[in-house]
């Protein structure tokens, strides 16, 4: 562990040269007002680092490379999340600054941490005709309709597993992309397949993994869609069904607006504005 | 009662019966299980086994130990036991079913958990559910999943909403209703909308959904101020109980977010810290009662809800008691929500004044925005979430409350969605006079006169078990577990387990031989900021074990 950690700090260290004095009190405090706002709350690493749920920072002689990669990246299979991409590499080398400042070596914590400014909303443009991809962003991630895209589908690492991940769907034409939400079954890329069990159950739904033992397949007639997994020795039958497992409801739950939103926001990666129509 | 032991262990033996929503209900029929998380609907934590008591526990002995070897984040489990097996859940959702009487491992499960999975809070879990020939666990990436009881084999798992779209998982035990499972969320810091869902336990299917904050259109909308309702926070993460008779289930529900900065969600903001009252069938609000209506100190009323059926000024009443994370007891009628009493826990306690005959607070002392306001209890709370217990035998209620106060900042934070949002930093510190620490008391559950008060060093942060023995179970931080008399709160025994008490401890009986067991391992959100009173808490030493004890020979 310890080997793997100097190892990947070491690789990226022609890139990791601080960009900004760490011994400048202006720094210090800058990254204080940041760390004041991301790391010092809650349950993390507590009020100017001395102890929370993450570990103590305070009064620990810790290695800015380090703490920039950690900053940086994260911790993997932990609650310290990737700061590269909220903060820009100044921000992450003065909270460093700040953290150091706090080994009880130098300077003291600087100045109280002051509320971020709250970002001002941008204005959208309102088009009848065309699609808001922030709308249908809305859409696709919308909690509160169960039948939401999220359900099944992953965008730029957000969603479930079930579908396929719709982040690449940008690069097919509009058109297309609104037949497979309307007509799942017109291009029939998967098939639903019904598991009969012994003890009379069917389930109807995608099959997600086979092995010698067992069969995983998704449930998809209610959602969030189910993974069940069903031991052969279980299984009466397995039948392919001729249908898409995905709802094929959307054209008349959704609104056209609705749809164009959400295709525009599929599209949203590199759609160029008119596109659409 | 030694012959229905007998017939029941007998009846365990021959193979063990289904748990079916009838025994659920009727648990208390089974004095040598434990089926739910409470062991009963109505979260009693009490069990009728009366082998070990007063006159014996001095025989008192460790008869087995189950290391699970996953240390991080503690043991915060409620073991469950049906007919000799016990089943454990540990950090990182794994789950073990062992012989209860012999500690040996029938088999375990362990969850695949996502690569890199970010923890928004910690890795532990604190409990199952058992019913149907399954076992259930909500995941730390917000799935739930039946396994085989019999092979621990995984049978269904529902992923409910992405944990990096909500922020929100599972860490709290689900409850067996019929024939669904109904489940919380955690997220009370986060920026998003928390629910309860049920769903079909033997398929998995998504039953209902209840919002614990209401949308457009919805009674209640109005209690949240522009947008701020989809970022409310309102999680659900302790285990609610159930009520047959009226069919609801009763759920506590978390504090709004963002935690200390309120001034952009003007208004009550339902139904957070309130206990909301649910049709078990169809999820639909029957009442529910706000404790804290806008709250900025973080005092969510999500632990368990305790039902009784006790005579008050006349009258036989059927209650329900909850303990609000700010240090007041809080009772109300649980046929209709109407508030009955509210009692003080802890003596600390500076952010009311105090609470009318209404139900409404007095004299609230709100933190302001970039200043630092000196609050008590801290924001560890009043109590934790480990759970209190109530005796039949003494008619008592026996909690734990812990003695602190911090400092807190509110700041305006930025609102993304699924993101941690505590709208300010706090530093615990202890109280301006006196001692911090920690107590377990013996209280009339309405009136909350204290009968006997045990007290600690450090803050004690498992939950209670009461016995027809007469005694009641706990353990400390240090990692000492112990037995005070019910009736004069006299420390009768102790047993030092090696790491600290952060789970729940149960009783059972196997072949008509009681047992204690108790979940031993330090960790937890708590555990890390301990430190900021307690300097040497740092290193207090996580561990996560299962100690079993029973009566040597004479």
């Amino acid at each position: 562990m310890r080997r793997s950690l100097i190892l990947a700090s070491g690789a990226l260290l022609w890139a990791q040269a601080p960009t900004v004095k760490l011994e400048d009190p202006a720094v210090i405090s800058k990254g204080s007002n940041i760390f004041g706002a991301r790391c010092g709350i809650g349950y993390c690493h507590g009020k100017e680092g001395r102890a929370g749920r993450g570990p103590r920072l305070a009064g620990r002689k810790l290695d800015k490379t380090y703490l920039f990669t950690t900053i940086s990246n994260g911790t993997g299979n932990s609650a310290m999340p990737a700061f590269k991409a909220q903060l820009s590499t100044d921000e992450i080398w003065s909270v460093v600054a700040y953290i150091l400042s706090l080994s009880g070596e130098g300077a003291g914590p600087a100045a109280s941490p002051a509320s971020p400014p709250a970002p001002a909303a941008p204005a959208k443009p309102a088009d009848p005709n065309s699609g808001d991809p922030e709308a249908g962003r809305a859409l696709f991630f919308d909690a509160s309709n169960p039948k939401n895209c999220a359900a099944c589908h992953r965008f730029q690492g957000r969603g479930a597993d079930v579908g396929p991940d719709l982040t690449a769907a940008f690069s097919r034409p509009p058109r297309e992309i609104l037949r497979d939400i309307i007509e799942p079954g017109s291009r029939l890329a998967v098939e639903s397949i019904t598991v009969v069990t012994k003890s009379g159950e069917r389930i109807t739904g995608l099959e997600k993994q086979e092995t010698p033992e067992f069969l995983r397949l998704y449930d998809t007639s209610a959602l969030p869609p189910v993974l069940r997994t069903i031991y052969k020795d279980q299984i009466e039958k397995v039948t392919p069904e001729r249908h898409s497992p995905m709802p094929s409801d959307y054209g008349r739950v959704f609104t056209r607006k609705q749809l164009l939103d959400l295709v525009s926001f599929l599209k949203s990666i590199s759609l160029a504005p008119g596109e659409l129509e | 009662m030694i012959r229905l032991l007998l017939l029941l262990s007998l009846a365990g033996a021959l193979g063990a019966q289904e748990i079916t929503s009838k025994r659920l209900i009727e648990a208390d029929r089974e004095p040598h299980n434990w089926l739910t998380y409470a062991r009963t609907y109505n979260a009693w934590r009490y069990s009728p086994l009366d082998k070990i008591n007063r006159s014996n526990i001095q025989r008192l002995a460790p008869v087995w130990s189950f290391q699970t070897g996953d240390v991080e984040g503690g043991l915060q489990c409620t073991p469950l036991v049906a007919d000799g097996v016990m089943y454990i859940s540990t950090s990182w959702n794994r789950v073990y079913a062992i012989d209860a009487a012999t500690g040996r491992k029938l088999w375990h499960y362990i969850y695949e958990k996502p690569k890199n999975l970010g923890v928004p809070f910690g890795p532990w879990n604190r409990g199952l559910a058992l019913g149907y020939g399954l076992v259930f666990m909500g995941t730390l990436d917000n799935h739930l999943v039946a396994l085989d009881a019999k092979t621990g084999r995984e049978v269904w798992n529902v992923a409910i909403e992405d944990l990096a779209q909500c922020g929100c998982n599972i860490t709290g035990a689900p409850l067996v209703v019929k024939d669904k499972v109904i489940v919380g969320v955690t997220g009370g810091e986060m920026a998003h909308r928390g629910y309860i869902n049920a769903f079909d336990a033997k398929t998995g299917r998504h039953v209902w959904r209840f919002w614990t904050i209401p949308g457009p259109g919805e009674p209640g909308h109005e209690t949240w101020e522009g947008d701020s309702w989809k970022f409310g926070g309102a999680s659900t993460w302790m285990t609610g109980s159930y009520d047959p008779e009226s069919n609801l289930v009763f759920w506590g529900v978390g504090n709004p977010a963002a935690d200390f900065y309120g001034d952009d969600r003007k208004g009550a903001n339902l139904y957070t810290d309130s206990v909301v009252a649910l049709d078990a069938d169809t999820g639909k609000l029957k009442w529910y009662y706000q404790q804290i209506p806008h709250d900025v100190w973080d005092w969510d009323s999500a632990y368990e809800s305790v039902l009784l059926d006790l005579e008050h000024k006349g009258q036989k009443r059927k209650l329900l008691l909850n303990v609000n994370k700010g240090g007041y007891v809080f009772v109300v009628d649980r046929t209709d929500g109407k508030f009955v009493s509210a009692w003080p826990l802890v003596q600390n306690l500076n952010w009311i004044q105090g609470i009318d005959e209404q139900g409404r607070l007095i004299g609230r002392n709100e933190p302001a925005l970039g200043k630092s306001s000196f609050i008590c209890p801290s924001v560890g709370g009043g109590r934790s979430w480990n759970h209190g217990a109530y005796s039949p035998k003494t008619g008592w209620f026996y909690t734990t409350g812990i003695e602190w106060c911090q400092t807190v900042v509110p700041q305006k934070e930025e609102k993304v969605e699924g993101k941690q949002i505590m709208g300010g930093q706090f530093e615990f510190k202890p109280p301006p006079s006196g001692e911090a620490g920690g107590h377990l008391g013996a209280y009339d559950p309405i009136t909350g006169k204290r009968h006997w008060i045990y007290r600690s060093k450090y803050p004690l942060l498992a939950s209670a078990l009461a016995t027809g023995g007469d005694l009641v179970f706990t353990g400390d931080p240090e990692g000492e577990f112990f037995a005070l008399d019910a009736a004069t709160g006299k420390k009768l025994w102790s047993f030092m387990t090696g790491s600290g008490h952060r789970g729940s401890p149960v009783t059972y009986a196997v072949n008509g031989r009681q047992y204690i067991a108790t979940p031993s391992g330090w960790g937890s959100a708590l555990a890390g900021l301990l430190p900021q009173i307690w300097p040497e808490a740092e290193y207090f030493p996580s561990g996560s074990v299962i100690f079993a004890f029973a009566l040597s020979e004479p």
